[in-house]
């Protein structure tokens, strides 16, 4: 009977299950904590692969920070006399429940955790034995570690040791479309060629922002010059600029994950980055999608305000600016509206003549609630231009005109030739922020300040004459209705039911 | 049921619904053919404390108002039925309009309202003035609105001529093709106390005005700022302010500054002739005009 006892209480070949009370452990570097928990002074997660340690450090991340961790924590690649690899992720224990922590995290991502010190490593505890396991028997096998499992026991030796910034450095961002898309401060990386321009562009937008120069070693030894990239960090800016940004080649656009972390815009890193402390700065890790590896400043340039490094025209300088416009201007086109040959569609505005204006005032009050809400009308000697949000093709009459920008109108049912982006269009025009340009057929635009529009529903209504009600008091309301005297005919012998009697 | 009898209760509901319902209800007021003392008396002694309408809703909505303009004065939460006073009061009213009326004089029978206005004297000499405060109270809870009464008067000019309608619609024939014939209607409204007609007796009628307000003291006063015939303290009216339940419905009566100066000048009419008299008045005077200056007080505090 109490063999089958002690066999019933031996799990494995090499641990048994340690006991409330039990004072003596065999394992060497293993004791018994406050709760009477077997803890040695480190513990050991053993993953079978490099990307299930991954999903542990983005398990883990999520709900902690790994500042107490990181200066005693190391990875090892660990391979055993039959050749296979395991991943180890050895640190400090100061105590059972963190450990308890960290092993249900590693069991989520595929890992073992163990616990020990110097070369013998057994299981930490489970919902088996609460109070974890101790070995059965030292074993004298050669090897660098000898972990004892209640599955396994197996001796590993090193073959080298990972870096924890650099596991994280090779970890490439997820696609994920709508990250980043929400407002916030971003990080734009110019190359070279469009830093200038795009200082100009968001200088002329009134985009606050901060530039700087990084450099990074040539790519190979047959390139003498250094690359060098503008850096802009943008507290915010339009949404409208995001289209800009995400599509001109050249441009990167990144979003900030931590201090001295960010990523493109489009991507999302599956670590929390924050957690690091590596990923605080003082430097930037700029990480790209599309596979690339990513771009690391070990300190941020000096950066500058937008307004300290705009081009200064100089007004003397007349012989340079002619020379430099004599170049370009050859290769300069007109810009020319040609009708389209696809159907005119997205009509959502309409210019409409002062003659106009008795039909549109008519039309006017056939419009919905809605569509006297959402719309908009500036009023100008040449005309009206009628903003509406939906439906514009409905209003029978003026010019119809389709958006191509929130800020650009150009006719329905024509297009822009030379079919440059609305983008460059517009920024060709040199046209003040807050404007809106409606094109006209033969090309020329008509410029109205945004602030010139207004609420339809708030123009549209005349002033109705009124004429006060007189009020009276209470008590006037109490006097009864006149009473009306009616005189009727008497007919014939009026007073003859009057008589006289002497009193 | 004798065919006087008949012909009398015809009478009263003809007075009771083109009289005295007009004068609480507000509306059109058409008055009955005259009456005089002799089918009053009658009348009175058919219809007396009894009267029933064949218009129960009539009467009840009637006996409402009745109450109600009671109920502003003082908390009664009955009123008794038309009173032969009551009655005979009313038939001196509808005679005293009738007496006004432009139908009833004629080329030979010019003397007609002023034998109707004897008529009505002699009927109101036959009232006896209220012998409590419940009598006024009836009495005024009816004729509180006779001074209301208003006559509308036409008078039409067209191109060669013009016409006067007194309390009644004007003939469409005068007033048709307005343009051509360049007819103009004017519209004036008369009061009560200036009904006659030009060459009826204006004196007798105004005197005839004041002994009918006579009987009903709490009208009198509630019109005590009337133009004429001017208010002076009857003796109906003095024996009201004996009491100090009367004066308080008094003081409710006139509770209208506008009316002060009416009464003060009606006063002053009383030190030489009545001295005591006077003194009665002024002491009511006085206790109202402190009244009106504690509820001054009260409504800034």
């Amino acid at each position: 009977m109490l063999v089958t006892a002690l066999k019933a209480c031996n799990v494995g070949p090499m641990l048994e299950r340690v006991a409330l009370h039990q004072t003596r452990l065999r394992t060497p570097g293993l004791s018994l904590d406050g709760r009477g928990i077997a803890l040695g002074s480190h513990g050991l997660l053993l993953f079978p692969s490099l990307d299930r340690l991954v999903a542990f450090f983005a398990v883990y991340t999520q709900s902690q920070p790994l500042d107490d961790l990181i200066n005693k924590l190391r990875i090892e690649l660990l391979h055993s006399k039959l050749g296979n690899r395991e991943v180890a992720l050895l640190f400090q224990i100061d105590s059972s429940e963190r450990m308890d922590g960290m092993a249900e995290v590693a069991a989520l991502a595929g890992g073992f955790a163990l616990t020990g010190g110097g070369r013998y490593w057994v299981q930490y505890r489970d919902a088996a034995a609460p109070y974890g396991y101790d070995l059965a028997k030292i074993n004298q096998a050669n090897a660098t570690y000898l972990l004892h499992h209640t599955t396994f026991s197996q001796g590993y030796d090193i073959e080298r040791t990972i870096n924890l910034k650099s596991l994280f450095l090779r970890l490439s961002p997820r696609n994920d479309p709508s990250a980043g898309l929400e407002p916030g401060p971003r990080w734009i990386l110019a190359e070279q060629g469009l830093g200038g321009a795009l200082t100009h562009y968001l200088r002329r937008s009134d985009v606050p922002a901060r530039v700087g120069i990084c450099e990074w070693p040539p790519l190979s030894d047959l390139e003498d010059t250094p690359i060098r990239r503008y850096l802009f960090e943008i507290p915010s800016y339009p949404d409208r600029m995001n289209h800009l940004f995400l599509s001109t080649p050249g441009l990167r656009l990144f979003y900030p994950v931590s201090p001295g972390a960010a990523v493109e815009v489009g991507y999302k890193h599956p670590i929390q980055l924050q957690a690091l402390p590596s990923f605080r700065g003082p430097g930037l890790v700029l990480f790209l999608g599309r596979g690339e590896p990513p771009l690391e400043i070990q300190n941020l340039p000096t950066m500058g305000t937008l307004d300290t490094l705009v081009r200064i025209e100089l007004s003397k300088g007349e012989s340079m600016a002619t020379t430099s416009t004599s170049e370009a201007a050859p290769l300069r086109l007109q810009l020319r509206l040609l009708p389209s040959q696809r159907a005119p569609s997205d009509v959502s505005a309409c210019w409409i003549e002062p003659e106009q204006y008795p039909l549109l005032r008519k039309l006017l009050y056939l419009l919905g609630n809605d569509t006297l809400r959402k719309s908009s009308l500036a009023i100008s000697p040449q005309g009206a231009f009628l903003r509406i949000a939906r439906g514009a093709q409905l209003l029978p009459l003026g010019h119809y005109y389709r958006a191509i920008l929130p800020s650009l109108y150009i006719p329905a049912g024509y297009e822009a030739v030379p079919a440059v982006s609305p983008q460059v269009l517009l920024s060709a025009m040199d046209i003040p922020d807050r404007s809106v340009v409606i094109l006209r057929r033969d090309g020329t635009p008509w410029v109205i300040q945004e602030s010139n529009f207004v609420p339809l529903e708030t123009v549209i209504l005349q002033g109705t004459a009124w004429a006060p009600l007189p009020t009276q008091a209470f008590e006037e309301l109490t006097q009864p209705l006149p009473i009306q005297l009616e005189v009727e005919d008497l007919g014939f012998r009026p007073m003859r039911d009057v008589e006289v009697e002497e009193v | 049921m004798s065919e006087e009898t008949k012909d009398l209760l015809q009478r009263a509901a003809e007075l009771y619904e083109r009289v005295l319902a007009p004068l609480l209800l507000s509306g059109h007021l058409r008055p009955v053919r005259p009456i005089g003392p002799v089918l009053a008396k009658k009348l009175v002694s058919l219809v007396a404390d009894h009267y029933e309408h064949s218009d129960q809703k009539l009467q009840l909505h009637c006996d409402e108002l009745r109450l109600r303009q009671i109920q502003r004065l003082t908390p009664l939460d009955s009123l008794p039925a038309l009173s032969a006073s009551d009655w005979m009061l009313l038939a001196a009213f509808n005679d005293l309009l009738q007496s006004a009326n432009p139908h009833l004089s004629g080329t030979f029978t010019s003397s007609r309202p002023v034998r109707l206005l004897q008529a009505c004297e002699n009927l109101l000499s036959q009232i006896h003035p209220p012998q409590n405060l419940l009598d006024a109270l009836t009495r005024h809870a009816i004729f509180a609105h006779a001074l209301e009464v208003r006559r509308t008067d036409t008078q039409i000019r067209w191109w060669t001529g013009s016409a006067m309608f007194y309390g009644e619609p004007p003939s469409k024939r005068l007033t048709s093709w307005p343009d051509l014939r360049r007819v103009q209607v004017t519209e004036t409204t008369t009061k009560v106390e200036a009904l006659p007609l030009p060459h009826c007796p204006q004196d007798l009628y105004l005197k005839v005005l004041a002994s009918w307000l006579a009987l009903s003291p709490l009208t009198d006063l509630a019109y005590a700022g009337r133009s004429e015939p001017a208010f002076y303290w009857t003796s109906s009216a003095l024996s009201l302010l004996t009491t100090r339940e009367g004066r308080r419905i008094v003081r409710h009566t006139v509770a209208n500054t506008g009316r002060n100066a009416a009464l003060n000048r009606a006063a002053k009419s009383l030190e030489s002739t009545h001295p005591s008299h006077y003194l009665l008045v002024k002491d009511f005077l006085d206790e109202w005009s402190s009244f009106m200056n504690l509820s001054s007080l009260e409504q800034i505090r």
